[in-house]
């Protein structure tokens, strides 16, 4: 008995398996794991790294320019700077109030039209005019932010509306520049919805508006608020079509929608980088970092805004 | 409620070869059948789910109480008050326990403002739920077991009084516990509700069916009452169905 056992079973300490075919042997050698292993977790955290140092560098860099005007007058002073008064204190307050005032100068015209946009394509246009609209929302995007500032220039500013420069102009093609990303993140969103919840709504006799509305809403609602703060980023951050729009100016944005150029944080950067006067490039670097924080400021907006809806959805297979 | 000659076809392809039968009000009839036969498909076509998905297009008759479900001038949304369904999976809304209750009957101006909660807490109860959530009326349904969603579908369903219930499969993901459950509730809603429930399940059938409608590939094998489908079928299909040798 013993003698046929041993046939049929390897021994033990022969080392092979009974099912070592001997084909992978090598990738199971525990010396190649462990290297294979190391490499992929070695990657991952370069990766990482890539990421989170180019961050905590500008991050860092900004804070050390501008760190004689870190101080309260950043926010109660303006950014005019007095060559005969150097030592006088500046800050970004003109910056600020008006990129504020064009955040929500886009979040009124773009978000708007955006989120509408983007519900019609996906839950209400025919199959024809959806294609149309996507397309042309896709090129749009695609458009140069420069070339829309030139458009502005030519028809809103000083052309047939002559609005000259002013936060309507500068509104309305910031809006035109982000309309594309809201209505592409209000499709996925509503898009990607589990067609077993439109089903259940439909088979309770739900009316279609109360479904969008209570049913699908939670689940799309991170999307859209995300496609608004990215709206809202890009807002903050975009220079080139304000130059032809808005221009700049130092002075308080004052609450008139034509013929009043506007200011804004990247004009502050963009026009005082150019003075000859160290303290003008600590204003610089100051603005760029407050762009920055508001940016910070309006990613944990949007987490508060879609708390609830994320509770509602957690563990929701979708 | 009656089925007349009713067909669905899918762009070029017939799903139902004309169906016709008469289901008893206020019994319990089952639909059984090999998968693919075209059980849901027969479901959906009661509250005109198929209205909605494109290339489907459906003919003949089904009267619910004398109304043509297909008749001109036939309010969907108010036949699908009438006629409620429960589907294979659980599928709870994104609200709170309780709003996924009164939604629906919210929707439909079925209950004022300060109804609400007696009747989340009637529904609720009557599904044997309630004692489980009425501490968590306001949290999310996504973090109760399987069972318990399909339980508070059930709940929702029944909130808007239908007068026919249709189940596709409703216990085909669960325990045999929670299983057991909703047969109990299917058998004592039967008693005013004429309910048609899609079964994979022939030892469910014949738990609780009033009579067995058995399908095969679009078209009827046989209706009888549950008694005789199980114990003495007409048709050999029916049989060897039963016995197992096919399906
Ligand atoms: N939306 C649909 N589009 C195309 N074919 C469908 C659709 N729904 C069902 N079918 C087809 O109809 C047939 C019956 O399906 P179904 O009614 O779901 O069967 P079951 O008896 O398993 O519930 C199947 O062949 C299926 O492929
Ligand atoms: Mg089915």
């Amino acid at each position: 008995m013993a003698a046929v056992s041993s046939l049929r079973f390897p021994a033990p300490h022969s080392g092979l398996s009974r099912f070592d075919d001997g084909l992978d042997r090598a990738q199971r050698s525990p010396l190649i794991r462990r290297m294979r292993s190391g490499i992929f977790w070695g990657l991952c955290g370069l990766a990482l790294l890539a990421i989170i140092v180019p961050l905590l560098d500008m991050v860092w860099t900004l804070i050390s320019q501008a760190a004689p005007l870190l101080n309260l007058n950043l926010f109660t002073h303006g950014s005019a700077i007095d060559p005969a008064h150097l030592s006088a204190p500046i800050g970004v307050e003109d910056g600020i109030l008006g990129s504020l005032l064009l955040g929500l100068g886009v979040l009124i015209v773009a978000g708007i039209i955006g989120v509408l946009a983007g519900l019609y394509i996906v839950e209400f246009a025919p199959p024809r005019p959806r294609a149309v609209m996507r397309f042309c929302s896709e090129v749009l995007s695609g458009v140069p932010s420069i070339v829309i500032g030139l458009v502005g220039y030519t028809v809103l500013v000083n052309g047939p509306l002559q609005w000259h420069y002013s936060l309507l102009a500068a509104v309305i093609s910031l809006s035109v520049i982000t309309i594309p990303y809201i209505i592409k993140n209000t499709e996925v969103a509503f898009d990607q919805a589990p067609r077993s919840l439109r089903e259940g709504a439909l088979a309770l006799g739900i009316s279609r508006f109360t479904t969008i509305r209570k049913v699908l809403l939670p689940t799309a609602l991170p999307g859209i608020v995300g496609g608004l703060i990215l709206a809202q980023a890009i807002a903050m951050g975009e220079t080139a079509p304000l130059l032809f729009t808005a221009n700049w100016t130092d002075a308080n944005p004052v609450l008139k929608l034509t013929n009043n150029p506007e200011p804004y944080l990247t004009g502050v950067t963009y026009n005082t980088l150019i003075l000859p006067y160290a303290q003008a490039h600590e204003l610089a670097a100051a603005a760029a970092l407050v762009t920055v924080g508001i940016i910070l400021v309006l990613l944990l907006l949007g987490r508060a805004a879609t708390a609830r809806s994320k509770r509602m959805t957690e563990r929701m297979d979708l | 409620m009656d089925v007349r000659d009713l067909r669905v076809l899918y762009r070029e392809s017939e799903l139902l070869h004309g169906v016709s039968y008469s289901f008893r009000p206020n019994a319990v009839s089952a639909i059984v059948g090999p998968t693919g036969c075209g059980k849901t498909t027969l479901l959906r076509s009661i509250n005109r789910l198929h209205d909605s998905t494109p290339g489907m297009r459906v003919t003949g008759s089904v009267t619910i109480g004398g109304e043509e479900v297909y008749g001109r001038g036939v309010g969907v949304r108010g036949l699908r008050r009438k006629v409620g369904m429960l589907f294979q999976r659980a599928n709870p809304f994104p609200q709170s326990i309780a709003d996924n209750v009164s939604l629906a009957p919210r929707a439909h101006g079925m209950v004022s403002r300060h109804q609400v909660a007696a009747l989340v807490e009637q529904h609720l109860t009557l599904v044997g739920l309630w004692d489980a959530v009425k501490d968590r009326l306001d949290r999310s349904p996504f973090h109760l077991s399987g069972g318990q969603q399909q339980l508070l579908c059930l709940a929702r369903t029944l909130a808007l009084s239908p007068e026919v219930l249709l189940l596709d499969e409703p216990t085909s993901a669960l325990d045999p516990d929670t299983t057991e459950h909703i047969e109990g509730l299917v058998k004592q809603l039967s008693e005013r509700v004429t309910v048609l429930i899609v079964t994979h399940n022939l030892a469910q059938a014949n738990r609780i069916a009033d009579d067995v409608l058995f399908l095969m590939a679009g078209s009827v094998v046989e209706f009888a009452p549950a008694q005789t489908f199980f114990q003495n079928p007409a048709d050999e299909r029916s049989r060897a169905y039963i016995t197992g040798r096919i399906g």
